[in-house]
């Protein structure tokens, strides 16, 4: 986490010093949905192996992103750096009398970028519409939780960073309302194609590690934000 | 604006350190912990549940438990503490390992795992249910090569059952004696037709890659049908079969014997498969039987024949049966008392090459004493104790030793503390005859040409008389005063008195009464028992002038024994055992038997029972 603060800082603040460039920054928070599909099935193949039927209780609900850019205005373009953090897990539960069996999986990925834009002609007076696109890579890590009890007897106490990388990219739309000239606050809304290059490994013995299943990170969702943007002159 | 940056980028590092993904939710079952201990049902186990000892032909055991209400996670078995194979299924079999000494025995402890059915997560961990232990044995395996064809009841009737041939199970033929009985595609098959009486059972299929005859597997079934025999001391006597392991394919169970005209003769027959006993009537007492008993089965194939012999298929194994309670063996009877006798016979459990002599007990239904030749006897076989005798009272008895002058003399009340007396001066080495002895210890000893009274308590001749006693039997009375000789045609009397041999009197046949049965009274030295066969009248007769004290009818064709003690008699007439009261002839039992024409000393009464000599009782 603190990797990823200070990399969305840097992208906030060096690119502050550019003399004579007409920049945009802005800061991006809103809810973003992730399909997910390999870690459903693994935990689906996973549950079926069981001797007892657990339930999946949380799959990978939609949550909170964030994201911070900076960009250079150049005519009816932009051009910028963005960088993007997303969260999101799942957790399978069963409980009795007995015991309890809980695994949990956290997720998170941070997201380096480009992003590009089109200005369109101002809709209304303050009111601009930018269609864009952004391409990056995407470091994923997931750490794995895993506790068996039974008759008061740990049967499994199991936890695990896994790591993995990925590339994504998608089309996006940012729908602007100027406040003032130099501050403005948008509705940004895209999607992101994920293509995880590797799956994920543990980060302890990386290299010894051989999973039976392919489990790739796949961020792919809908992301939809408010952002609010600072023009630098 | 620089402002502006600074607030803006701490906003953003707050928001990036604190809003990650949390799981939430847990999916809880309400459920009912385990009740009662699961019960365990055993429906098949080729171990017995009611021995700790088994004998097994392989290594292979079937097996097939069942838990009312609950699931059976697995059977697991240890061979001397080390754990063996866990199978995960209630039905099916498991092999026991090559033992390093096939020959040992080996401990078998069999272990069954019920679920508690809850459903709960430990009861999906096998943590939390009951091991229920089948039983412990000890076993030891014949090596017979398993042929993969096992064999085990079910509801009445045979079962053969074999491992699958493949995953494709083939149509199996299965066949008895060489011939087809059946096709099944289980790898089982019933035996309706079979009740037990044997066989080679095997099981082939048809190769479907080349169409060639896989002879797949076989058993060899011993017979399994044995016939039993018992007694009772209410003279009951009881021809039992074994418990029929295949009832259900029984249709008859025949009870049958040997018969010298007819080959057979059947004496009782049954549809009920669970009666397993058949009473034969006490009138059979004494007889000499073979019997055996026919399984007829339900089920019948086409090459059934009805055939009661013994060499059908069907029938047991014939026994041989005398008919009677068991009871010693004797050669020579002797009343010693009311409640024990000494016989000269053979010891239990011993070869009859050594005869013995011995003293039972009524009230302990025993032998409580006896005795042998010596050990340092170099005569190897053979009757040791020839022509033995017993005093009234059991204090004295003789035996002459074979090819020797010598005798043995000792007690009733001490057999083996007998000594070897010298009888050189008083004998002849081949003429052998019974010396009977009084309670005193005096005894009659003959020899070729003259009879002398012995006094075996002093090795002395105390009288003797220079004449040839001609006898078939001879006896002495209790006190000794009285002797008698006694052959077919004759019966001579004497009496001893203060060391001279006195003749008395001379009873020839034709007079009457002639008694064609003699004995002294034990307990009164002076009286004597006779009976006149030609007028069948028994008499009580003083020694000294031959008068009668008591007569009364006793009309059967022989007298056998007087039980002085008891004071009754018993006499035979066609095939019937007659018991009359020794005071008055008064008739106390009339029994039917199968002895034809017993012969002298065959039958003896004592202690309220009759003893016949091949060893046989009857309880009156």
């Amino acid at each position: 986490m603190k990797i990823a603060s200070l990399t969305m800082l840097a992208a906030l603040l060096l690119p502050a010093d550019l003399a004579g460039q007409e920049l945009r920054a802005s800061f991006t928070a809103g809810v973003g949905t992730y399909r997910m599909q390999s870690l459903k099935t693994y935990i689906e193949i996973i549950n079926e192996s069981l001797p007892f039927s657990p339930e999946l209780v949380d799959a990978f609900p939609p949550s909170l992103w964030y994201s911070a850019e900076v960009a250079v205005i150049r005519g009816d373009f932009s051009w910028g750096l963005a960088v993007s953090y997303n969260s999101t897990g799942s957790r399978v539960s069963l409980k009795d009398y007995s015991g309890e069996y809980l695994s949990d999986r956290m997720l998170s990925s941070i997201s380096p970028g480009f992003t590009a834009g089109y200005l369109l002609p101002p809709l209304a007076e303050r009111i601009t519409l930018t269609p864009g696109a952004m391409l990056g890579v995407t470091f994923s890590t997931m750490k794995v939780d895993e506790t068996l009890v039974a008759d008061e007897e740990y049967i499994d106490d199991y936890h695990e960073d896994f790591g993995a990388f990925g590339l994504y990219g998608g089309p996006s739309l940012r729908l602007a309302w100027a406040v003032t000239p130099a501050v403005s606050l948008e509705l940004q809304t895209g999607y992101i194609l994920t293509y995880g290059i590797a799956r994920f490994k543990p980060k302890k013995e990386r290299d010894s590690w051989s999973g039976s299943y392919e489990i790739h990170p796949d961020w792919n969702g809908l992301r939809c934000g408010l952002s609010l943007c600072i023009a630098f002159r | 604006m620089n402002h502006l940056r600074l607030i803006t980028g701490v906003i953003l590092l707050l928001f990036a350190v604190s809003c990650e993904y949390e799981p939430k939710g847990v999916s809880e079952r309400s459920l009912q912990p385990p009740g009662e201990a699961p019960e365990l049902i055993t429906l098949e186990l080729d171990l017995p549940l009611d021995n700790d000892t088994a004998i097994l032909p392989y290594r292979h055991i079937w097996y097939h438990f069942e838990s009312p209400g609950h699931e059976i996670n697995w059977i697991r078995w240890y061979i001397d503490a080390s754990m063996g194979e866990t199978v995960r299924s209630d039905e099916g079999f498991f092999e026991l390992p090559n033992f390093s000494q096939p020959d040992g025995w080996h401990n078998l402890r069999l272990e069954v795992f019920i679920s508690s059915g809850t459903g709960s997560l430990a009861d999906s961990l096998e943590m939390e249910g009951t091991v229920v232990s089948v039983g412990q044995w000890v076993v030891k395996t014949l090596g017979t090569q398993y042929k993969k064809v096992t064999p085990s009841s079910k509801d009445g009737f045979l079962r053969l059952r074999w491992p699958p041939a493949g995953d494709e199970q083939p149509e199996y033929t299965v066949s008895y004696m060489n011939q087809e009985i059946g096709k099944t595609t289980a790898s089982e098959f019933i035996v309706k037709e079979y009740v037990g009486q044997g066989g080679r059972f095997a099981v082939s299929y048809i190769d479907s890659r080349d169409g060639s005859t896989v002879y797949y597997g076989y058993v060899e079934l011993p017979e399994e049908n044995y016939v039993s025999w018992q007694a009772d001391r209410n003279n009951n006597y009881y021809v039992s079969l074994n418990k029929l392991p295949y009832y259900s394919a029984v249709d008859t169970i025949v009870l049958v014997m040997s018969d010298f005209r007819n080959g057979y003769l059947i004496l009782d027959q049954t549809t009920d498969p669970g009666q397993s006993s058949f009473t034969l009537p006490d009138s059979l007492f004494g007889a000499q039987m073979k019997i055996w008993m026919v399984v007829v089965p339900k089920y019948k194939d086409a090459s059934y024949n009805a055939d009661y012999k013994y060499t059908s298929p069907f029938a047991t194994p014939r026994i041989d049966v005398s008919v009677g309670y068991p009871s010693p063996a004797f050669s020579e009877f002797f009343h010693t008392g009311p409640g024990e006798f000494v016989y000269h016979g053979w010891l239990p459990g011993k070869s009859t090459d050594q005869d013995y002599i011995l003293r039972y007990s009524l009230l302990h239904d025993s032998i409580v004493d006896y005795a042998g030749k010596p050990s340092s006897d170099p005569v190897t076989s053979g009757t040791w104790f020839r022509n033995p005798s017993v005093s009234a009272d059991g204090s004295w008895y003789t035996a002459r030793i074979p090819f020797s002058q010598s005798a043995v003399v000792g007690s009733a009340d001490n057999l083996s503390g007998y000594r070897i007396a010298d009888l050189t001066a008083v004998t002849s080495y081949s003429y052998i005859t019974p010396m009977p002895v009084s309670n005193t210890g005096i005894g009659i000893v003959i020899s070729n040409t003259e009879w002398h009274l012995y006094d075996f308590r002093n090795d002395v001749v105390v009288a003797s008389r220079y004449e040839a006693a001609v006898t078939e039997s001879q006896g002495i009375s209790a006190d000794g005063g009285y002797i008698y000789f006694r052959t077919y045609h004759e019966l001579r009397l004497f009496s001893w008195h203060n060391g001279i041999i006195n003749s008395e009197h001379v009873l020839s046949r034709g007079e009457s009464p002639f008694y064609d049965f003699f004995a002294f009274f034990p307990e009164e030295p002076e009286m004597a028992a006779g009976w006149d066969a030609s007028s069948g009248t028994f008499y009580k007769i003083r020694c000294s002038d031959l008068s009668t004290q008591n007569s009364f009818p006793v009309p059967e064709e022989m007298i056998l024994d007087i039980d002085f003690y008891g004071s009754m008699i018993l006499s035979y007439s066609r095939k019937t055992l007659v018991v009359r009261s020794l005071d008055d002839g008064t008739l106390l039992r009339s029994i039917p038997v199968s002895i034809i024409n017993p012969g002298t000393g065959m039958l003896r009464l004592c202690g309220g029972s009759i003893f016949y000599n091949n060893g046989l009782r009857y309880f009156l």
